[in-house]
């Protein structure tokens, strides 16, 4: 059977899945106003009784099983249509599932939480999950076709182990370019899905803590705090929690624009992400550094927050007109 | 949060130093500080009475409100933080007839300024309704590390209120300097709103032996 006809096959299993589903919210709904009713006459009962009220009594205890069974019948139903749907015809339909994913992520989980949480379908799934979840795959959210097509400057699909990599690389050259010097900073990374992270990069010396949202390898939001604020994020960062402090504001923007600038450089995402995460570190010497223009540290109240993205040296803002 | 520097102002050149609170404040808002909210700082001095050379500082400021600052004399320098409940209990020694207040209450009266991530609150020093001179903390907020945030205002106060890098120097507390110079070799150590109410105990303490201006 073609894939065509396997997804019209399903489109009919899942009406008929509603079908089901409306019989049985019908008939639990009768269930409800019958047992209200026979709760009402047994309160009567307790007052009188007459044979009126038995009559009704049974007419009503007949009318619940009935229900019951009504009810049974239609489950059952359900159950088999769910046993037919052709869950590997979802195999041809990745860019869905991939989105969905994406989707299920950004509403904190709930959707997936709501269709996993029914076993069968959470067994029909992990049959499949591992085609569900390729290595590596071109899903494209917007319309956006890179000119050059040997240059990837965007990673779509799972990117945990390169993200991985890209720290581990990033810290093993650090080392051997800092040797014997202790290490003052460090990388912390959360995951949220295969597509999304949060990075957290600790600066010892200037005391800042910046936070990264990445998705696929871009860089989403970025959000400097002082070390030792307390940290509120769950889950997932809120894109309205920005710092209160106007320096670490400025380098949270210089942040975003260094990744954008790297990624417009047509170099690989790999790279890209490496280069921001040595232009964040300059920022070690936010306390000590003056700048190279004025040759101050203090420029109206702030410090020098704008770094040079290519010789990563200090400027005030005001001094880079 | 924070590493402050708390300052006696000079006001030897004005008339008044309510004139010379005027300058300044003028100075502030004209550089463009935003005023806040009042500020204040007061101390009380409780007398042991069994042992008079016993004497405790407690301290508190408007930026802790539920913080009580409690300074022994002879103590090391160790600064207790308590609830602002102190006082009361304190209060209740005197009752007690534990302790009691033969010093003169000390309390500054100002003004708070905000000016990007500084805080700077200047007020006028007063001992029982006289005026003993006039104190400026400058504050720097998103960091908590001592000698950073002190080359930081001290920057700030060359630049902003025109002092000379000597004329800070001078200006700033025993204790601090005490507390910086003990930083020297060894690792920056996390600041405490406890320093600050040492600079302030230090200037009051000065203040009381100076005549009235």
């Amino acid at each position: 059977m073609n894939l065509q006809a396997r997804q019209n096959q399903n489109d009919d299993i899942l009406a008929r899945c509603l079908v089901h589903t409306q019989r049985l919210r019908e008939n639990l709904q009768a269930l409800l106003n019958t047992t209200k009713q026979a709760a009402n006459i047994e309160t009567d009962e307790q007052t009188s009784s007459s044979a009126a009220n038995l009559s009704t009594n049974s007419s009503l205890r007949n009318n619940i099983d009935r229900k019951l069974c009504d009810m049974s019948v239609s489950l059952d139903q359900l159950f088999s249509s769910l046993d037919q749907y052709d869950f590997k015809a979802l195999q041809g339909q990745q860019l869905l599932v991939n989105h969905y994913n994406e989707l299920s992520y950004e509403k904190q989980g709930t959707l997936m939480d709501e269709w996993t949480s029914n076993i069968k379908w959470a067994d029909k799934l992990a049959e499949i999950s591992s085609s569900i979840h390729p290595r590596n795959q071109l899903y494209r959210r917007s319309h956006y076709r890179a000119l050059n097509t040997n240059v990837r400057s965007r990673i779509d699909g799972p990117s945990s182990a390169l993200i991985e990599r890209i720290i581990a690389q990033f810290e093993s050259s650090q080392t051997q370019q800092q040797q014997s010097l202790p290490k003052d900073y460090s990388i912390i990374v959360q995951r949220l899905s295969d597509h999304l992270h949060i990075i957290e990069f600790c600066l010892f010396r200037s005391g800042l803590d910046i936070y990264l949202y990445v998705r696929h390898c871009t860089v989403e939001h970025v959000i400097v705090k002082p070390l030792n604020e307390k940290k509120i994020f769950s889950n997932n960062l809120n894109n309205k929690s920005t710092t209160n402090y106007r320096a670490l504001e400025l380098i949270a923007g210089h942040i975003r624009a260094a990744a954008v600038y790297n990624t417009q450089l047509n170099m690989q995402a790999d790279q890209a992400f490496m280069k921001l995460l040595a232009y964040i570190l300059k920022y070690q010497g936010l306390h000590n550094q003056k700048c190279v223009n004025c040759q101050k540290h203090l420029l109206n109240g702030l410090q020098p927050t704008w770094r040079d993205f290519k010789t990563f040296e200090s400027f005030h803002e005001e001094c880079l007109n | 949060m924070v590493v402050a520097v708390v300052i006696q102002l000079p006001t030897g050149s004005y008339k008044s130093p309510a004139e010379a609170a005027e300058f300044y404040l003028d100075k502030l808002e004209k550089g463009g500080a935003k005023k806040t909210r009042p500020y204040q700082v007061d101390l009380t001095s409780y007398t042991s009475l069994t042992q008079s050379s016993k004497v405790v500082h407690v301290l508190s400021h408007s930026e802790y409100p539920a913080s009580s600052f409690a300074f022994a004399e002879h103590s090391n320098n160790q600064m207790l933080v308590a609830d602002n409940t102190f006082v009361a209990l304190m209060n209740k020694l005197k009752t007690l007839r534990a302790f009691e207040i033969r010093l003169p209450k000390m309390e500054v009266r100002g003004t708070r300024f905000e000016y990007q991530d500084f805080i700077i609150n200047l007020g006028i020093v007063n001992q029982s309704q006289t005026t003993k001179g006039l104190i400026l903390e400058v504050a720097y907020v998103p960091m908590d590390e001592t000698r950073d945030g002190y080359c930081l205002i001290q920057e700030f106060l060359q630049s902003f209120l025109n002092m000379t890098k000597p004329m800070v120097q001078k200006a700033i507390t025993e204790q601090l300097s005490n507390w910086l110079r003990s930083l020297k070799d060894k690792k920056d150590v996390e600041y405490t709103p406890s320093i600050s109410l040492l600079q302030y105990l230090d200037i009051f303490l000065n203040m009381r032996k100076q005549p009235n201006e």
